[in-house]
């Protein structure tokens, strides 16, 4: 895991520490966890994004190119910090996909509703755990096309 | 008064002729049932009749005499509010004189209880006068009415409170049971997950440490959390199905059918299953939960025939009498018929777990939709020769409402 931020090709907000984990795991395995740093709460993860409190030194606000946000956070929820970021011109193109226990559709609806770019529930088996999380980090980081200079 | 006399006015009354007759206007006014009171054109009372003592529980001595102004009456409208002397009907009929009908009024009783009678005042005139120069007030007692009319509103008040009270508490638990539902999706899964994940990765890279009963007991530990995975989702399926609102359209059950046929195909791949549609109408229903209902019948046939070399599932659809009544048939291994009552019952099963597997929510789910429809479910089952489930929808009628 790279602590440079400048670096970061994934940001993992995650306050499980298992679920968190499982899914460097199964990134791991592809090799997208390289460039991955993992945030515990909500605050933190606002903080890193926008540069400020204990990562104030970033200076600019480097995008990661995907943000894995799981919802229910401490401190600052994971649908709070969604939509900060999406309100904000200077963050709101980076892909934030919801990766979520929840299966309600009050959530998946709220994420949406935000500008999450995607919802996803985590199963609770392993083989299909690592396959969706695999697919995802394939997917969001190698086949989809972010606009330029983002 | 001789026997003569008395002969002679009862064939005058008989007779009929007495239109003028004193006598029968002084019969009818004693002897009838509503109070007649009689005011002079100044509002004091000049006559009753025993009727009217009767109601108002004081003799005609005491009240003779008396005025409409007298603060005895203690007069009340129906609200409890005053009712003034100058206001009564008969003040009225004398002040204005025109006459008025079924006027309420609250009167006190010497004894203090209060009576509620309902008066028709009649302004007298002599002939080419304008002014009247009496008044007659007829009434009768409507106590019992006014005391059963307030009683219902007393009633009704208190009922709208506890309807109110309890909406209250039901939105309360249903608040409670979605925060409950909630927590079972989000919280109940991910020590759920961690247990599943981390026993598969023990078993991916140390499962060449572990003898075969390692890998076996790391086997029932996987096994039952995915079983705990099913249950959760099929709970949470149920609690949705209860909380969603339907939405009614006109479902076509044939192609619904066949449609979840095909859905569940995957199922019974390389088994031998026919299943035949016969007759399916068409229901009004909300088309999401009911494919949902054949989705759970239809599998439950195609599981419990799964030892039968050929299934033979029959879907079959009739209407009697507005309702649209849609069975499934199978020949599979049927049930006891003294436990078809507790077939719909969540979590209720009636084979071993490891001879069918299932959480024993299916049906529970099927009645639970079929009841918001406000339709039936029942089934029939012979041991070894197989079940019959039944669920009837209302039908439309001609206008087509339901």
């Amino acid at each position: 895991m790279s602590e440079t931020p400048r670096d970061v090709e994934i940001l993992l907000i995650e306050d499980n520490a298992e679920d968190a984990e499982l899914t460097m795991r199964a990134l791991a395995k592809q090799n997208l966890a390289n460039r991955l740093v993992w945030l515990k709460n909500g605050a933190l993860g606002l903080d890193f994004i926008f540069a400020r409190g204990a990562y104030a030194t970033r200076g600019s606000i480097e995008a990661p190119r995907l943000i894995l946000l799981d919802l229910s956070l401490p401190k600052v929820s994971g649908l709070e910090v969604l939509q900060q970021i999406k309100a904000d011109p200077r963050t709101r193109k980076i892909p934030v996909v919801v990766l979520s226990s929840s299966t309600q559709d009050k959530d998946i609806l709220s994420t949406y509703d935000l500008g999450g770019n995607s919802y996803v529930s985590k199963p609770v088996q392993f083989e299909e755990f690592a396959r969706v999380v695999t697919q995802l980090g394939l997917y969001w980081l190698l086949v989809n096309k972010p606009p330029h200079g983002s | 008064m001789t026997e003569d006399t008395q002969a002679s006015r009862a064939e005058a009354l008989a007779s009929g002729d007495l239109s003028g007759s004193p006598l029968l206007h002084y019969s009818v006014f004693m002897t009838m049932a509503e109070g007649v009171i009689c005011q002079s054109a100044t509002g004091e009372i000049i006559a009753v009749n025993p009727a009217a003592e009767r109601i108002q529980g004081r003799p005609a001595r005491q009240v003779v005499g008396m005025t409409s102004d007298s603060p005895d009456w203690n007069a009340v409208h129906e609200d409890g509010t005053p009712f003034p002397g100058p206001e009564h009907p008969s003040m009225v009929a004398l002040r204005t004189g025109t006459p008025s009908s079924n006027v309420v009024m609250g009167v006190s009783r010497p004894d203090g209880t209060r009576i509620w009678i309902s008066i028709n005042s009649r302004p007298l005139f002599a002939p080419g006068e304008s002014k009247p120069y009496a008044v007659i007030s007829t009434f009768h007692d409507i106590s019992a009415r006014i005391r059963a009319e307030h009683e219902i509103r007393r009633l009704n008040v208190m009922l709208e409170r506890r309807v109110a009270e309890r909406t209250r508490q039901l939105e309360l638990a249903n608040k409670d049971l979605e925060s409950f539902s909630y927590s079972v999706s989000h919280d109940l899964r991910a020590p759920l997950r961690a247990i599943d994940n981390f026993s598969s990765i023990l078993q991916e890279e140390y499962g060449g440490k572990l003898d075969a009963e390692g890998r076996r007991l790391i086997g029932i530990v996987r096994r039952n959390a995915g079983m705990m995975g099913d249950l959760i989702d099929d709970i949470l399926a149920f609690a949705r199905t209860g909380r969603r609102d339907l939405v009614l359209s006109e479902v076509d059950l044939e192609a619904l059918t066949r449609d979840v046929l095909e859905e569940l195909a995957p199922t019974f791949a390389g088994r031998q299953v026919e299943v035949q549609t016969t007759n399916l109408p068409r229901a009004y229903a909300d088309a999401s939960v009911l494919r949902q209902v054949l989705v759970n019948l239809l599998a439950n046939a195609i599981k419990f025939t799964k030892p039968r070399e050929v299934a033979q599932i029959e879907v079959r659809g009739r209407t009697v009498a507005g309702e649209v009544i849609c069975s499934v048939h199978d020949n599979g291994v049927g049930f006891e018929p003294e436990y078809a009552h507790k077939l719909f019952g969540v979590f209720q099963r009636l084979h071993d777990s490891d001879e069918f597997e299932g959480t024993g929510i299916g049906l529970g789910i099927v009645k639970r939709i079929i009841d918001k429809h406000g339709g039936r479910v029942w089934a029939e089952g012979v041991p070894g020769l197989g079940a019959t489930f039944y669920f009837a929808l209302p039908g439309l009628d001609p206008q087509g409402n339901l």
